[in-house]
């Protein structure tokens, strides 16, 4: 069954605003470097599960902060879209062809 | 980092556990002591950081989704939010766990290289307090003087000791090398990537756009029902969808907006139809219209969208 769409845009802005900000708490301090680990071959002893864990460890923190990466982009484009959307309704409302008189 | 070995004493101790057949404990306190925990703690204050980050950013996820739900009744914005916030929690888990397993590791290292730094202090302490003087064998020096049960306990103490360090130190290693296995970033792998069309439900038209080029969105059905038959399997509906959009893509080479403002499908008993406008028909303040001849059909109208194109 057909549901009428209830928009207002003012709020879809108010919503892509709280985004943005999302989507600078994900970037962190990051700045888009990309982090470099103090972490050597050797740091943690010269064991194989020492190795293991110093190439481990570097590769994992590195990994959480692409997706942290990714999620801020997510959110910023998703708040682009919603203002693309509100800037669509308002324009789709003021173009509406007035009936017959 | 200090070397404990430097010192006689130690050096001595070493070398006594080497001739009783025992693995020397001064290396394996050594070996403890020189573990670089504050890299390993300064990495994971990283990690930290970005486990901040991941509960606030998708906090300030979750505060978007009240102004959402009031400002478009349309559930699927929220949705996708909704998505990314529960993405965002999985990551955060994950290096949660995995910043514990380090915390755990960094305190245990700290810890094991006090004990450690403190075995060695007594052992030379004690050592030296039975009188053995720098430079001589110590089981040699501890033969002639009749303390070599003291010395052999001084070394066996101090390998006791040691070694219930380092596997102090394993097992936390270990602990921390399975937390280590899960890969954070997992959870964001099903995420729409940024700029693909679909993880916002657009209103029709504005797909892909950017508001600057934000245009009316008339002919959105149509070209819904232009992508669903351009999947037929009837030759005949296929060959005139695929007619239709070729004259849409030539359309859009004259660089101007381009709608498809009617499209019936062909097949069955109908031939289909389709209309396209080169330019805006919304916002148009004149509409001139090229009627192809009769011998014309969809299947072939992209060479009237360059005429079309021209008349502008």
């Amino acid at each position: 069954m057909a549901q009428d769409l209830e928009v207002e845009t003012t709020l879809i802005r108010q919503a892509a605003d709280v985004l943005d900000d999302a989507a600078r708490t994900f970037a962190g301090d990051a700045g888009g470097g990309e982090l470099t680990c103090p972490l050597s071959d050797g740091s943690l002893g010269p064991t194989a599960l020492c190795r293991e864990v110093a190439g481990a460890a570097a590769r994992r923190v590195q990994q959480a902060a692409a997706p942290a990466g990714h999620l801020s982009l997510l959110a910023s484009d998703t708040a682009d879209k919603l203002r693309t959307s509100a800037t669509a309704f308002e324009h789709a409302e003021s173009s509406v062809i007035a009936g017959p008189r | 980092m200090s070397t404990s070995n430097s010192t006689p004493a130690l050096s001595a101790i070493g070398i006594a556990a080497g001739q009783l057949g025992q693995g020397d404990p001064v290396a394996i306190g050594d070996e403890i002591i020189q573990v670089d925990v504050e890299v390993l703690d300064q990495w994971f204050r990283t990690a930290r950081r970005i486990q901040i980050w991941l509960w606030q950013g998708a906090h300030r996820l979750s505060d978007s989704l009240p102004p959402l739900a009031g400002g478009w009744s349309n559930p699927g914005p929220q949705l996708s939010i909704s998505r990314q916030r529960d993405a965002a929690m999985a990551v955060r888990e994950v290096l949660g766990t995995q910043v514990a397993a380090a915390d755990n590791a960094v305190s245990t290292l700290r810890a094991s290289r006090l004990h450690a730094e403190a075995a060695l202090t007594g052992a030379q302490s004690s050592v030296s307090g039975l009188g053995w003087a720098p430079g001589e064998d110590l089981l040699s020096w501890a033969a002639a003087n009749d303390r070599i049960t003291q010395v052999t306990t001084v070394i066996s103490e101090l390998s006791g000791s040691v070694n219930d360090c380092r596997a102090r130190c394993n097992e936390a290693l270990q602990l921390l090398a399975d937390a280590l296995r899960a890969d954070p970033g997992q959870a964001v792998d099903g995420l729409t990537r940024p700029g693909d069309v679909g993880s916002i439900p657009l209103p029709p038209g504005t797909a892909g756009r950017t508001p600057e080029a934000g245009q009316p969105s008339i002919d959105q059905e149509n070209l819904d029902r232009l992508a669903l038959d351009l999947q037929s399997t009837d030759p005949t509906t296929l060959a005139v969808a695929l007619g239709v959009q070729d004259a849409l893509i030539k359309a859009r080479e004259s660089g101007q907006v381009v709608q498809l403002l009617v499209y019936d499908s062909a097949g069955g008993d109908s031939q289909g139809r389709a209309a396209i406008s080169v330019g805006d028909i919304s916002t148009a303040d004149n509409v001139a219209t090229l009627a192809p001849g009769v011998g014309n059909a969809p299947m072939s109208m992209a060479g009237g969208s360059a005429t079309t194109s021209r008349c502008r």
